[in-house]
């Protein structure tokens, strides 16, 4: 289950002028980069053990 | 393409902001692969040394050469087999890393971009006061160049929006390298290039520039003499029958920008769009 603002403290901090785009993009950044690589790393897995997975099942 | 170029800011470009959307390097993992085929190369090694030394060490310069023969007839296998698959752990890599910024880049783009400028653009329709909707509308020129500039690829990308007031163009926001823009974009006679802005804001155009040096730009496209940059993204901001201006994106280096960068500029622009129109 996941459940989080629709814009989040950050983000409103930045279009409210509180956060430099500069502090903002940079954050958004190494978050965007570092859940994009578990997502990737996370389905290359999967893929990898229904490939294998289907190897095993298959004559 | 259609028409014109961007910002004609003077001076120097003292790169400030701008940026690749993904600069960091995605990390590396170490590999393992390395330690699997040292290991099994050892083994290897072990093994022909003690099927070798068994009988004992050869006695004659010909059993030693036959020695030799048989390590290199062992080795020459194994070097061909890790080379290939070192090669493809390479491979791999490149393409799980382009795969996360691809990943990455989305996100950023949706997730942390169009969503809060959506907000604000509610919030521009949503307040009653006009000094208040002024205001706002202020923030978001702001935000949609600091977008575009963070977003697009380029290296030390500027983003600049100039709006359009009785005819006339004029940056009213931007971010980026370097100093304020101050070009004015008009329809007067000896502008050639404010009449080709004019006209692609008139007929809600984009255009995309590799290099200003290497294309055959149409007249009134190219760039002012001194300009600090190769290429360029212009797109027209309009909503509906109502125009209001030009988003601009260069950097001084040449093939900064790709399609995807057009699209995030065309998406910035018709954002900007719908907070600038008024009712009618």
């Amino acid at each position: 289950m996941m459940r989080g603002q629709v814009v989040p403290e950050e983000a409103r901090a930045w279009t409210a002028g509180l956060l430099l785009a500069t502090d903002y993009f940079a954050h958004a950044r190494r978050e965007a980069v570092a859940k994009a690589g578990a997502a990737i790393r996370g389905r290359l897995d999967r893929a990898r053990r229904v490939s294998s997975e289907d190897r095993g099942t298959s004559p | 393409m259609a028409s014109t170029p961007p910002l004609a800011g003077p001076g120097p470009d003292m790169g400030t902001a701008g940026g690749r959307v993904l600069g960091e390097p995605v990390a590396r993992r170490r590999s393992r692969l390395r330690t699997y085929l040292l290991v099994e190369a050892g083994a290897v090694v072990l093994g022909y040394a003690v099927a070798v030394l068994r009988e004992g060490a050869p006695a004659t310069g010909g059993g030693w050469a036959l020695v030799a023969v048989g390590a290199v007839a062992v080795a020459v296998p194994m070097w061909v087999k890790s080379r290939r698959e070192l090669r493809q752990e390479v491979e791999t890599r490149s393409a799980e890393t382009l795969a996360i910024e691809t990943d990455a880049k989305l996100r950023l783009v949706v997730g942390d971009v169009v969503t809060p400028i959506a907000e604000v653009v509610g919030r521009v329709h949503q307040t009653s006061g006009k000094a208040e909707r002024e205001s706002l509308r202020g923030q978001l020129r702001q935000l949609v160049v600091e977008a575009a500039a963070s977003l697009c690829d380029g290296e030390r990308a500027r983003a600049v929006f100039f709006q359009l007031e009785r005819g006339e163009m004029r940056a009213a926001a931007w971010f980026g390298r370097g100093d304020p823009p101050t070009t004015v974009f008009t329809d007067r006679p000896g502008d050639r290039r404010g009449q080709e802005a004019l006209l692609l804001v008139r007929f809600h155009d984009y255009l995309l520039v590799d290099d200003v040096r290497a294309e055959e730009l149409p007249r009134g496209a190219e760039p002012r003499p001194g300009a600090g940059y190769r290429s360029f993204i212009s797109v027209a901001v309009f909503c509906a029958d109502q125009d209001l201006g030009m988003l601009s994106v260069d950097a001084p280096e040449a093939h900064a920008f790709d399609e995807t960068d057009l699209n995030v500029m065309r998406a910035m622009a018709q954002l900007l769009g719908a907070g600038l129109v008024d009712r009618h």
